[in-house]
């Protein structure tokens, strides 16, 4: 009877350490977050440069999927004679995060639609354009509300009209973040 | 006493546990991207959704809507509507790892609309049905939460269009034959599926 009562705490006291050790690796509970910031864009092919005003939703499931939609409204090109006259993305799709205590790095894949307007008199109205977005980044909760933010995105698709044009770009976006 | 506090504390732990695995859904939502390639078109990038809803665990269903864009020869842009569904039919019941691949079949309506780059205004459209075939994969990243990729040809079962080249220029024409022509589909999708209540 003895045997088995130490028994007995010893697989208690092992499924308590497991469930303390879980707790120890989930952190700090986010239910959400959220960011508006300004992000410089590089269209690759055309090498041209524009910013965005980049906003973002974040809706965790568990610790490790967030699922993440961002708009990305274009606010002009700082080159002279741009392609697109305007550029604007939404994104919706899903992050996979590895995070330890308040640090968290994270990456995921977003389908989206562009709307895209040329710059050119002869190409009126706008196209819709379907793409994809490749994301990673890197997060620090600095409180229970607020956190900093570096992130990456890579979009891919291709405009047609006149002229075949590839929008695949590289921007980047900083910040403050809001848990929500 | 002893052994009643410990049993207690055990109960206690694994109730905990048990409360964290709620059962799943048979319905789970999804967003995906089509890459387009083996056509008489050219290549091209879709967008869209999907639900899907599992009648056992060897069956399941995908219900979707994509827009896909596709290069006609660099002369025409052509864009695709596809609603339809497929069944995917798991032939392990078990995972592989973090891994269960399927076989799918299905039909889906298309609209199809052909318009000329140089000419958006010159263009051609109609509306046709398809079937569909192939093979994939979900990936588990939680027991929620999968990433899937399947590979699929979709035969059209309507008479192409296609672009022609008259004294005038370019114009948008129907294909008089019909060569059961399609696009070989490789998708992505992400898919959440929902908890029972």
């Amino acid at each position: 009877m003895k045997k088995l009562s130490r028994l007995g705490w010893m697989i208690a006291l092992m499924l308590l350490t497991l469930k303390t050790f879980r707790a120890q690796e989930v952190g700090p509970k986010i239910i959400s977050s959220a960011f508006l910031t300004f992000s410089p864009n590089h269209l690759i092919k055309e090498k041209e440069n524009n910013f965005y005003l980049h906003g973002q939703l974040n809706v965790f499931s568990g610790q490790r999927i967030s699922f993440a939609g961002d708009v990305f409204y274009d606010l002009g090109s700082t080159h002279s004679n741009p392609t697109f006259s305007s550029q604007h993305q939404l994104l919706f799709g899903l992050n996979y995060h590895w995070r330890k205590s308040i640090n968290d790095i994270y990456t995921g894949i977003q389908p989206g639609f562009g709307v895209y307007s040329m710059n050119d008199l002869t190409q009126k109205g706008n196209q819709i354009i379907p793409i994809l977005a490749f994301n990673g980044g890197y997060r620090i909760y600095i409180s229970s509300h607020f956190h900093f933010f570096l992130e990456g995105h890579f979009v891919t698709g291709q405009s047609i009209s006149k002229n075949i044009h590839s929008v695949s770009s590289l921007r980047f976006s900083a910040g403050l973040g809001l848990q929500l | 006493m002893r052994f009643s506090i410990l049993y207690f504390f055990s109960l206690l732990t694994l109730g905990i546990w048990s409360q964290e695995s709620t059962e799943l859904s048979k319905l789970s939502l999804g967003v995906r991207s089509t890459y387009s390639a083996f056509s008489d078109d050219g290549t091209g990038l879709g967008t869209g959704g999907q639900f899907r809803l599992r009648f056992t665990s060897r069956v399941n269903s995908d219900w979707f809507a994509d827009y896909i864009v596709v290069d006609h020869q660099s002369i025409a842009k052509s864009e695709y509507v596809h609603i339809g569904w497929s069944v995917l039919f798991y032939p392990l019941e078990q995972t592989i790892g973090k891994f269960q691949p399927y076989i799918l079949a299905g039909h889906c309506f298309d609209y199809n609309k052909l318009s000329l780059n140089s000419q958006p205004e010159v263009y051609g459209d109609r509306w046709g049905s398809a079937i569909q075939g192939g093979l994939g994969t979900h990936f588990f990243l939680t027991p929620q939460i999968d990433l899937s990729l399947t590979t699929q040809y979709m035969v059209h079962l309507t008479k192409e269009l296609t672009t022609e080249y008259t004294p005038t220029g370019f114009t948008i024409v129907g294909k008089t034959d019909n060569a059961f022509e399609g696009h070989l589909l490789t998708t992505l999708s992400i898919n959440y599926r929902l908890k029972k209540k």
